[in-house]
Order: structure tokens, then C-alpha cells, then sequence
């Protein structure tokens, strides 16, 4: 996991809850990823490590450029994140842009170190799971 | 008339000698500045305990220190080397430590100031670590609250941050502004 940065505007810290919530433009640094989020709670595990996190935000937004791998960004107006597992949980509006691929679900589910993703539509009828690949430029395409 | 203009003139004189005599008096020196008498403690105290109980006879409030000093005009204590001790929910402990306490004459509030460290001590998990400049503390409110800039560190957890409210009752701990967390996960050297 490595250093974990956190700023905002407020904090609360429960501690029968075992919640620290962050209130008021947060943002947070860890490593390879970089969170924006109006409110973040985190929640504690019996050894008192803050192990999970949820994010609201309108929306949150989560930029992660692991080493050697392309930039993933992430949009979504919940975001749930497990700390341990760097497992992610998206749901409204959610948007997930790798490259030249853009998937937009009603709720998205992504493991970021095996990058496998699933995405699974709401109740309206305007809310499928849609995808969107962007044509490689001709120039990339003839290798020049 | 001759006579009147005479008088008139000696007169007019008679005023203008007195308004210059007035600006030329030299001005009247500052009065003295009158020493505020420091006022004297009625009687004090070393090594003193406050304790308060509840209904039960259960011990709420501790309150040490090695000095205390009573003033009659407000009934205010004043203490050195401060050490406070509250009750939380579930046998979870606050216990604060300051060089310098009051107590207001009420019992109502208790200003500490000078390396104010609170400690919230829990029966399992690591202790939190509160640090400021000033700290009030209400015992009957269960309530801690400070302006001044505060550091919390929490095992490898350090926050920073303005201003503090401690509930200490609902166990609930608030930075009010600026605040930056660095959380170090023991998989980080540094």
C-alpha cells in the first residue's frame, strides 16, 4: 500500500463507529492513485487499520496511472474501494475511460492490480451498458 | 463715551493676555500610573486532586496538579502541571496534561494552555494522541474544543489541522479545517 495522503476541508473521527470521515474538497494520494471526492469515510478493521473506503462525490473522480500500464480514469457518483484487495465498486453515472475505451454502466466493478472489470446496466431503459472504442489515428494505424 | 471705549479696550486686553497666559501654562504631568494590587490567593494547595462523583459514586472527573492557588474575587483556581482525567463510553479513558489550568469559579470550564497533550486512551486498539496550544475542556458538557492548531496521531496515522471539537461522551473527535493525513502502512520504509 505504501503512504497514504489525505486533504479536506474537515475530519471527524467516530470512535465507536470506527468511521474517520473527511469532509469538504478531499483528495487523496496514494502511490499511483488520485482520488477527488467530496466526502470519504473510512472504516476501521478489528486491528484498527482503516481497511475500506466510501466516496461520494458529484462525481468522484479517481486517476490511476500504474507503472508500465496505461492512465485509467473513473468517474462515478459512489465509489466504494477496499484498501487490502485494491478492489473497486462504482455505481451511478459510472464511467470507466482506459485508453481508447470508454465504458459507461450503471454500476462498475473493477480490480485494479488484475484490471478485470464488470459492468452491469441499471433499471432504466437509458441505462445499458454502453462502450465506446475510438478508432486508432491512420498515422498509429500505418506505424509511421 | 470717551470713557466707555476705554473701558472696552481695557477689557478686550485683560482677555487676550489671559487666553495667551492659558496656552503657555505648562501641561499638567500624566497621573501616576496606580499599581493594580496583584491579587493574593486565600489559601493553596500542593499536589492537589479534584475529584467529582455521580450519582452512582462513580468517579466522572480527576483533576491533579502540583499547585493550586484559590482567588477569592471570582473563585477561580489557578494550577500548575495540570493532569485531567474524564470518563468516555465503555470504560474508555481522556486524560489531558497541560503546564497551566484555570478553574472558573463555577467548575464549569477548565483552560489548559502550555504543551496540552490529551490522550484518548481505549481498552484495545492504539492510543490517540491529541497536541495544541490551548485546550477548554467542560467536564459536565463531556466537551474539549480549541482554535489554535492541532496534531493527532493514531499508531501510523498523523493528522494535522485547526481547531478542534472533542465530544468526548459520544467519543467523537473533529478538525475543523486545513486538514492533512498522512497514514505511513507498515509495507513503507520510510
Amino acid at each position: 500500500e505504501g503512504e497514504m495522503e489525505i486533504l479536506a476541508d474537515e475530519q471527524d473521527v467516530d470512535g465507536q463507529a470506527g468511521t474517520a470521515t473527511y469532509r469538504g474538497n478531499v483528495e487523496i494520494r496514494q502511490q499511483n492513485l488520485l482520488i477527488y471526492a467530496d466526502q470519504v469515510v473510512f472504516f476501521e478493521n478489528e486491528d484498527g487499520e482503516y481497511d475500506r473506503a466510501e466516496m461520494r462525490g458529484q462525481p468522484v473522480h479517481l486517476i490511476s496511472t500504474p507503472e508500465g500500464r496505461a492512465k485509467t480514469e473513473a468517474f462515478a457518483h459512489f465509489m466504494e474501494y477496499n484498501l487490502q484487495t485494491e478492489h473497486l465498486l462504482m455505481q451511478g453515472e459510472a464511467r470507466l475511460k482506459q485508453e481508447r475505451q470508454d465504458l459507461r454502466a450503471e454500476r462498475i466493478e473493477y480490480d485494479l492490480p488484475t484490471e478485470r472489470i464488470r459492468a452491469s446496466r441499471g433499471d432504466g431503459e437509458d441505462e445499458r451498458v454502453r462502450v465506446r472504442f475510438e478508432r486508432q489515428s491512420p498515422d498509429r494505424e500505418n506505424g509511421s | 463715551m470717551l470713557r466707555w471705549l476705554a473701558a472696552l479696550l481695557i477689557i478686550a486686553a485683560a482677555i487676550i493676555s489671559l487666553l495667551m497666559l492659558g496656552e503657555r501654562r505648562e501641561p499638567l504631568p500624566p497621573p501616576a500610573p496606580v499599581e493594580a494590587e496583584e491579587e493574593q490567593p486565600d489559601y493553596w494547595m500542593e499536589s492537589s486532586r479534584i475529584e467529582r462523583f455521580d450519582e452512582d459514586g462513580e468517579r466522572l472527573l480527576l483533576l491533579d496538579s502540583d499547585r493550586l492557588a484559590h482567588f477569592p474575587s471570582d473563585e477561580r483556581s489557578e494550577m500548575r502541571q495540570v493532569r485531567a482525567e474524564q470518563r468516555g463510553p465503555e470504560s474508555l479513558l481522556w486524560e489531558m496534561h497541560a503546564e497551566h489550568g484555570l478553574v472558573t469559579g463555577d467548575r464549569s470550564l477548565v483552560a489548559l494552555s502550555g504543551d496540552v497533550r490529551m490522550e484518548r486512551r481505549a481498552p484495545h486498539g492504539p492510543s490517540t494522541w491529541l497536541y495544541t496550544d490551548s485546550l477548554e475542556f467542560l467536564p459536565r458538557d463531556d466537551l474539549a474544543r480549541t482554535d489554535d492548531p492541532v496534531r493527532m496521531e493514531r499508531g501510523a496515522t498523523i493528522t494535522t489541522g485547526i481547531g478542534l471539537h472533542a465530544a468526548m461522551a459520544e467519543d467523537r473527535l473533529i478538525i475543523k479545517q486545513e486538514v492533512r493525513t498522512r497514514h505511513v502502512s507498515p509495507t513503507d520504509p520510510n
